[in-house]
């Protein structure tokens, strides 16, 4: 497998291992209506799906609102899973596209989108035991700009490649490269300040 | 290289997407530039944070929530559903079955065709039947003109199925006829299917 294809593999490898596997005879449960293995795929998943939530929103109450509406369609949606990737990697795929459909609709309905986030809604989810490095690195993501922040936290923080990004924020394969060096570029700009 | 490459090169670098020559022609100026070098160690610092970042759970429990959400203190429709779609999947595989098994020549008789094609849409005739009887059982939760359309759209497709029968010929080539058949059966089945979905 040379370097393209182990680049292809990023996501859902990565999707993978940085959530605990979840055991097939949970999601086969769940599929056949058993809300109990579904409340267990929710504890296990919950704190990644928020992550992402509250990491391309900034805003702590619109990630609680979005994480539950993730685990919602999911839940109903189950049934189309199939199995062909991990059932992390759909879920959380699942939770990409709810996220990225509230912002375009928000989006349409405000026509405008606040250029800087909710730096504190971030930094006050961050947790307080792990040293500042994390917590830094997110309350400078919660300045970048939208589009820039959307995709560094799809492709760096998530492991999505350029193209699966430029297909979920519907913008051309260059345009996410041109906002993923931005976006990296204002990072380390703002944490060397 | 003897000018400076461009801070795309060098996140192409670390996220390894040079071609080789683009790879070896970097790495010869990363050997003599420490400023670039310490770019490139910067932007290899950031990736590696920014895959490390850890989890932040929510301040509260959203199942609550989710669970409003989901209605599950109700019969759970969505088993009903996954049901309905493998009922549908089992009727099309019998008379696809059916309809491959003529088509290579491994075939049969006429008359046990005839009796096969009976038996699939016998097999058929007991999925919708399944389906119309869950449906009926949630009637309330449906709205009434989705009904009345599922109603008439069905008493259209069953004459349509009819017609098809009465045309089948036992003595002669009937592939057309079954796969008519065949998709008058599927569409049936979804438009139940997917009229009972409308109260999820």
């Amino acid at each position: 497998m040379d370097r393209r294809e182990q680049a292809k593999m990023g996501a859902y490898a990565m999707v993978e291992n940085r959530s605990s596997s979840t055991a097939p005879d949970l999601v086969a449960q769940a599929r056949g209506g058993d809300f109990k293995a579904f409340e267990e795929i929710y504890r296990r998943h919950v704190g990644r799906i928020h992550s992402l939530c509250l990491r391309m929103t900034t805003n702590r109450d619109r990630a609680e609102e979005l994480t539950q509406e993730a685990f919602t369609r999911a839940w109903l949606k189950l049934g189309t899973f199939r199995g062909e990737s991990g059932f992390s990697a759909w879920l959380h795929r699942v939770a990409v596209n709810v996220v990225i459909g509230d912002g375009r609709s928000r989006s349409r309905r405000l026509k405008r989108e606040s250029s800087v986030g909710n730096v504190e809604d971030l930094h006050r989810s961050a947790p307080t035991g792990v040293p500042g490095l994390g917590m830094d690195l997110d309350r400078a993501i919660a300045t970048l700009p939208d589009r820039a922040r959307s995709v560094f936290v799809l492709h760096d923080v998530e492991g999505y490649r350029h193209e699966e990004v430029g297909k979920m924020l519907d913008i051309a394969t260059g345009t996410s490269k041109a906002q993923l060096h931005r976006a990296r570029k204002l990072l380390r700009e703002a944490l060397t300040k | 290289m003897k000018r400076h490459p461009s801070e795309e090169l060098l996140n192409d670098y670390v996220d390894e997407t040079l071609s080789a020559a683009e790879r070896l022609e970097l790495e010869r100026h990363l050997a003599e530039c420490d400023d670039c070098g310490d770019t490139v160690e910067e932007i290899r610092s950031l990736v590696r944070r920014a895959a490390e970042l850890p989890d932040l759970p929510p301040a509260r429990d959203l199942l609550p929530g989710i669970r409003q959400a989901t209605k599950q203190d109700r019969p759970g429709f969505q088993r009903w559903g996954a049901l309905a779609a493998s009922l549908i999947l089992v009727g099309a595989a019998a008379l696809g079955a059916l309809l491959l098994q003529q088509r290579t020549g491994q075939s049969v008789a006429q008359v046990p065709a005839m009796v096969e094609l009976r038996a699939a849409e016998e097999a058929f005739a007991k999925a919708a039947q399944v389906l119309l009887e869950t449906l009926e059982s949630r009637r309330g939760e449906i709205p009434e003109e989705a009904l009345v359309a599922l109603e008439e759209n069905i008493t259209l497709i069953d004459e349509s199925i009819d017609e098809v029968r009465r045309s089948l010929n036992p003595d002669g080539d009937q592939v057309e006829s079954e796969r008519a058949l065949t998709a008058l059966y599927q569409q049936k089945m979804q438009l139940i299917w997917k009229v009972s979905r409308l109260s999820s």
